[in-house]
């Protein structure tokens, strides 16, 4: 606690920092992702963490604390000055870019060296040989594991979700994944169409119907399928479920059924290059030691020696 | 069946200490700790029950996380030296309202789930446990505030240890949550309103440290309870992000 006037400024200042500060990350949570992004980096709202951070630094030197409490004070104040910026020096140091890769695909390590604007080592050839979407074997609904095999100079490495894979100095997660149709022909009322090249088909004057790939199950996938009415209001819709008999049954009706079914996986990777990562880690380890040992660790030694 | 068993060992540890505290808060006998403790053996077989039921560690959903956080406050409160046997009746209320609230949700929000893939991970052991043990404290404290408030008592020492401990084990969940989202998310931080909100506790926990006056520090113990609160259940309902498993 401070015992000087100026001390007790600084304290103020403190609580009115974190209270802003507390206030504007509440305001935060409720707006667009794309605003956060903003106004985070906006020197608005910088300007109160520096403030948080300059505080630390000079509140020993301006306010009359004893040299027991100034050290009591870097003991848990040094290490979160040092944790805030390994966190910003992480930032400004730090890379990344979000990479598709179809099933059977390849990209090259220098092209996205180059994306990065980094210099390479070794130039290495990384291709999707397979993605798979592994289900749970009890209920066989839920998502086990996305599972990206890859092979990097026809070596077969596997990223999978909580598994990223480190190449040379970056890093590759696996963060999404979508569908690509290579082609998709169904019959209509006795014609044949290219969903590709016709996504909605004019059925007469008034009808058109629409026929959407929305969820892959087992290699095999489900689709929407919707008709409209003219002022493009949907007049009757339905899912069709490759496994599903009476689903389409509904729609034999109109005559449907399909004729090639031919879809890839497209696998999504952020890459990475984050190369003081460890500066972060350490510091945040230091910072988390040092609360305990001066909440707990302290007190807990003193009254060890004291018995000895 | 499953169901059945789980609702019948709740419901056996919610009537253990709504006995012990009924008891116990009229004068009717004044101790009863074989059911506090009865209690806490049901609610411990139920965590059990759960663990192996789903396969997983039991707080992965809502339904989970309420029922593991009522336990871990009980866990706390009848383990304390500190209080006699009456303000720990009236101390473990809370974590009779969260059993309540576990047992009132529907039944689709308690079928056991499967992990789904970025909640498969060993941080899940290290990062939740921390949230919900900082939790845990941070309801303490908030009770221990009021009834200092109410009974005109110092509670200031036991204040004080509970403050640290909070701010801990939060901030030892936001660190190990932020090396969980660089191995998942690859990124240490995203900005997703979980992570917000649990800044937001972290910085008026911070502020409760700092203050030199008692109303205003119990003032942002209040605060930072509230905003703990949302944290848990507010983005759990009302906002969704990266951490929003369904």
């Amino acid at each position: 606690m401070a015992n000087n006037f100026i001390g007790k400024i600084l304290n103020l200042i403190l609580i009115l920092n974190l209270i802003i500060l507390a206030v504007f990350s509440i305001f935060l949570s409720f707006i667009p992702s794309f605003l956060v992004q903003n106004i985070i980096s906006s020197p608005f709202y910088l300007i109160f963490w520096a403030i948080l951070c300059i505080l630390i630094i000079i509140y020993p030197f301006i306010s009359n604390i004893d040299s027991e409490k100034t050290l009591k004070f870097s003991r848990i104040h040094i290490p979160f000055l040092f944790f805030a910026i390994s966190i910003v020096f992480v930032f400004l140091t730090s890379k990344s870019i979000t990479v598709n890769i179809e099933e059977g695909n390849f990209i090259s390590l220098s092209d996205v060296y180059n994306k990065m604007n980094l210099k390479l080592k070794k130039d290495s050839i990384i291709k999707l040989y397979s993605f798979e979407a592994i289900k749970y074997k009890k209920n066989n609904k839920s998502i086990k594991s996305f599972k990206s095999t890859l092979l990097i100079d026809n070596e077969k490495k596997i990223i999978e979700v909580n598994k990223p894979l480190k190449i040379q100095n970056v890093r590759i997660f696996q963060k999404s994944w979508k569908l690509g149709l290579n082609s998709l022909v169904y019959n209509f009322k006795d014609t044949t169409y290219d969903l590709l090249s016709t996504k909605q088909l004019q059925v007469d004057d008034n009808t058109y119907f629409g026929f959407y790939p929305i969820e892959i199950v087992d290699k095999k996938i489900n689709y929407k399928w919707e008709i409209k009415n003219k002022e493009n209001e949907i007049i009757h819709s339905g899912m069709f479920l490759n496994n599903d008999d009476i689903a389409k049954s509904e729609l034999t009706k109109y005559n449907f059924a399909i004729v090639k079914e031919d879809y890839k996986f497209i696998s999504i990777f952020e890459i990475t290059y984050k190369p003081f990562n460890f500066i972060f880690a350490f510091v945040a380890v230091l910072f988390i030691f040092m609360l305990l040992f001066e909440f707990w660790l302290r007190d807990f030694i003193q009254k060890v020696r004291v018995r000895k | 069946m499953f169901t059945l068993i789980e609702f019948f060992l709740i419901f056996f540890a919610l009537v253990s200490w709504c006995i012990y505290s009924i008891f116990v808060l009229f004068n009717l006998r004044k101790t009863l700790t074989v059911f506090l403790y009865c209690g806490l053996f049901f609610h411990f077989a139920w965590i059990v029950y759960r663990t192996v039921l789903v396969t997983h560690a039991p707080f992965s959903n809502a339904y989970e996380s309420i029922l593991f956080f009522s336990f871990l406050y009980f866990l706390k409160i009848s383990f304390s030296k500190y209080w006699t046997q009456k303000r720990k009746a009236i101390l473990i209320l809370p974590a009779e309202i969260l059993l309540i609230i576990g047992l009132l949700l529907p039944e689709t929000m308690k079928i056991p789930n499967f992990l789904v893939p970025a909640l498969q991970s060993f941080w899940m052991f290290i990062h939740v446990p921390s949230f919900f043990i900082g939790y845990t404290s941070l309801t303490y404290l908030f009770v221990l505030c009021l009834l200092e408030f109410f009974l005109k008592k110092d509670f200031s020492l036991i204040i004080k240890s509970e403050l640290k401990q909070s701010f801990f084990f939060i901030t030892l969940g936001i660190i190990t949550g932020g090396f969980w989202a660089d191995q998942c998310w690859a990124s240490f931080w995203n900005w997703d309103p979980k992570e917000i909100w649990a800044l937001v506790t972290f910085i008026l926990l911070t502020a409760a440290f700092h203050c030199e006056s008692k109303k205003i520090k119990y003032i942002f113990i209040y605060l930072s309870f509230f905003a703990m609160l949302f944290t848990y259940f507010g983005v759990m309902f009302l906002l969704s992000g990266l951490h929003s498993y369904k």
